[in-house]
């Protein structure tokens, strides 16, 4: 091994440490605003040009938060790329029903209900199972 | 002549055709979500000065155009349908889209409890809890079509699972909970310094003088790179990112990062698809601490007239602090 080989070595050492140690210092009772999910998932999948990222980077250099979680996405991405498909998923459409009421029932207070004016398909969808109309 | 430009508040008035033409499409392949085109042309409206007008930069008219035809814009027609509480459009996102929200889950959550009370959460969230003005505030309603919604519900489940947490760990807030990794760290780095003799006491004088110049030189070096190395560093030092993680974030041609990284190389020019590999990644690393090292030096030599040797030793004072962890303190010395 030679010397400068081992010198740059020692460098990228000494800078993860400094930047493992910066991040503390920059975090310690900083409070800001942080990136919406939006903006956040187009940075990931990289759905962004350059100019429309370009805030967004400068964010997510000093907004330990932000960045965290877009490498917890990326992460998670690769990790859901290699995990094999769970077999015991509920079949969804058998939920449905349940779930619209769920949603409806208990988001809402009862005189909210109205504006949702939701119309049961219980009574009529014979055949289509949960699915709602067409038309 | 320079391209036309247009203001934020005259964002789409120029564009109604292409608009027009981008509902059909949408409203021809779910003609019963009921979305209107003033709701749809809304959205676009939206998504336009969030992510064109941020900045100082006025996009031209071809940039708006083509930004209009890069959305994900039937995910976002479904999105604006649930938005509206369309039952239809309801029933569509839940056939399309539940397995994968309950898979992420199941995958964040510590059990699968947790990951279905995750689900339960997600499903109110989306639908929309507060009424204002007579209208739902669906969190639907915060998603542009900018990138795909399956990503978007990922990052929406993920920030759920954070408020999970919170709830069942004395309200810790987001920043507490995504920086207490340093903490423990820093804490047991904390080290007293140690009381010796006199020859001791002077070599601590000569080293606390190279610390303090070799810890500025730092982060003068740092300071001095472009965001996107920046960021680079970042994600492989602190964040432990792999190189295939890394990979996976600019693996789309027109990523930012990517953009930036390979702006000047015959690769880009050559095969502007191909896929980026961990190798490349390495690269991009290694011509960032090229970069740093060279400022590092320039910074010793030229500001601190630091000889070649002494720049040797104040790497090997910096590696020995490395060893013994107490780095940190030599920061705040720095800092003060």
């Amino acid at each position: 091994m030679t010397k400068s080989y081992q010198g740059e070595k020692q460098f990228e050492g000494l800078l993860s440490l400094y930047l493992r140690e910066r991040q503390t210092e920059k975090g310690s009772g900083k409070t800001q605003s942080h990136l919406d999910e939006d903006s956040l998932s187009a940075f990931v999948e990289g759905a962004l040009t350059q100019p429309q990222a370009a805030l967004i980077l400068k964010h997510l250099v000093d907004c330990i938060s932000c960045r965290r979680v877009t490498a917890q996405l990326a992460e998670l991405d690769s990790a859901l790329d290699s995990a094999p498909m769970n077999v015991d998923v509920v079949k969804v459409s058998n939920k449905w029903d349940d779930y619209w009421s769920y949603l409806t029932e208990s988001v809402f207070r009862p005189d909210d209900i109205a504006i949702v004016a939701h119309e049961s398909k219980k009574d009529t969808d014979q055949d289509q199972e949960s699915e709602p109309d067409k038309k | 002549m320079p391209p036309e430009q247009f203001s934020s508040t005259e964002t789409l008035e120029n564009f109604e055709d292409l608009v027009v033409s981008l509902y059909t499409r949408c409203a021809e392949t779910s003609p019963n979500f009921g979305v209107t085109l003033e709701c749809f042309e809304t959205s676009l409206s939206k998504a336009v000065r969030k992510y064109l007008f941020a900045g100082e930069i006025i996009p031209t008219a071809a940039e708006i155009e083509q930004f209009l035809n890069e959305l994900n814009i039937n995910d976002l027609f479904l999105a604006l349908a649930c938005s509206n509480s369309s039952e239809r459009a309801w029933w569509e996102f839940d056939q399309h889209h539940r397995t994968y929200l309950e898979r992420v889950a199941r995958h964040l959550a510590s059990s699968e409890m947790n990951a279905s009370e995750v689900v339960d959460s997600v499903y109110v969230e989306l639908y929309g809890t507060r009424i204002v003005d007579g209208v739902r505030q669906s969190k639907f309603a915060s998603y542009t079509g900018k990138g795909s919604l399956r990503g978007w519900l990922r990052t929406i489940v993920w920030h759920a699972l954070v408020d999970l947490h919170r709830a069942s760990h004395d309200e810790v807030s987001l920043d507490e909970m995504t920086e207490n990794v340093g903490e423990g760290y820093a804490q047991s780095t904390f080290l007293n310094p140690s009381n010796g003799g006199e020859a001791e006491m002077l070599d601590e004088i000569v080293r606390e003088r190279y610390r303090g110049v070799t810890f500025r030189a730092l982060e003068t070096s740092f300071a001095a790179l472009d965001d996107h190395e920046k960021l680079l560093l970042l994600y492989y030092h602190v964040e432990n990112m792999k190189l295939r993680e890394i990979a996976r974030i600019v693996e789309v041609p027109t990523s930012p990062l990517r953009s930036w990284f390979q702006r000047r190389s015959a690769q880009r020019e050559n095969a502007p698809n191909s896929r980026v590999h961990e190798s490349t990644v390495m690269r991009w690393l290694e011509k960032t601490y090229e970069k740093v090292l060279r400022t590092f030096r320039g910074e010793l030599t030229r500001t601190a007239g630091l000889k070649e040797t002494e720049i040797e030793l104040c790497m090997t004072v910096a590696a020995q602090d490395l060893v013994h962890g107490d780095i940190r303190r030599h920061l705040s010395v720095t800092a003060a």
